[in-house]
């Protein structure tokens, strides 16, 4: 199986989004050799998140296609009111894309 | 933490000490879980410095770096290809990196990182991801 669509019988065209509060944003330190809480700056929220967020896009039907481990992670807290609807073979592809702000980005060494 | 390469990469690369050649070497692309592994681009050098719970695929599943070009988009540009991750499962990803595969992960160098950009954070849903790089490249020195 490669994706999960499930729905929702409220949520509509946005984006849900859940934390697993007991799974902070961490960096191994090597040196201490522990964990150190590293939250993020989240991009398309605009919040800075302490704990894993996980951002479901749910079509204006209350669709939303995820992977399996993400789908389990949404059970693990109860799925939220989301139940399966079935499962997609092919998934639509989904995409990175880098503006030149953030493509060059790692040139802060450029010459110019 | 801000897009970058890693120190250890650029300062290997200006010193002439553990080069990476960028348009010979494999140079793969890898999500990355923060919630297991927040990568640090000024203390990390290779891919072992990620746990293996927070890199999405597993290396082996990694997509490498195809068409690449050197000082063909502009004078000092690494560029390349569209990056395709082949029905990408597995938990949510919060930055995207490069590296140079050996094959062993001790001399894997890291190269680049990426948490901003759109489609970041990243949450599969089973099918391809494309990486779209910018027409501009992927990085400059």
């Amino acid at each position: 199986m490669a994706g999960v669509r499930i729905w929702h019988p409220k949520a509509r065209a946005g984006v849900f989004t859940f934390s697993q509060d007991k799974r902070p944003y961490r960096t191994w330190n090597s040196i201490l050799k522990k964990f150190e809480a590293t939250p993020i700056a989240c991009f398309p929220c605009g919040k800075l998140h302490l704990t894993k967020t996980y951002h479901v896009n749910v079509d204006s039907d209350g669709f939303a296609i995820v992977s399996e481990t993400v789908w389990d992670r949404m059970r693990d807290y109860g799925a939220f009111g989301f139940q399966t609807a079935n499962e997609v073979s092919a998934p639509p592809g989904q995409v990175i894309g880098f503006g030149a702000v953030q493509n060059l980005a790692p040139q802060e060494l450029s010459s110019g | 933490m801000a897009n970058g390469m890693f120190t250890d990469f650029r300062n290997g690369q200006l010193s002439n000490t553990s080069l990476v050649d960028l348009d010979l070497d494999d140079i793969v692309a890898m999500f990355v879980d923060h919630a297991d592994d927040t990568p640090v681009i000024a203390t990390d050098n290779f891919i072992d410095d990620i746990l293996s719970a927070a890199r999405v695929p597993a290396i082996a599943s990694c997509p490498s770096l195809g068409t690449v070009t050197i000082g063909t988009v502009a004078a000092g540009v690494f560029d390349a290809a569209d990056t395709v991750f082949t029905t990408l499962t597995g938990d949510a990803s919060e930055s995207l990196i490069i590296f140079k595969d050996t094959g062993t992960e001790s001399t894997s160098k890291l190269v680049g990182f990426w948490d901003t950009a759109t489609g970041l954070p990243l949450t599969p849903n089973g099918g391809n991801v494309t990486v779209q790089w910018n027409a501009s490249g992927i990085l400059q020195f």
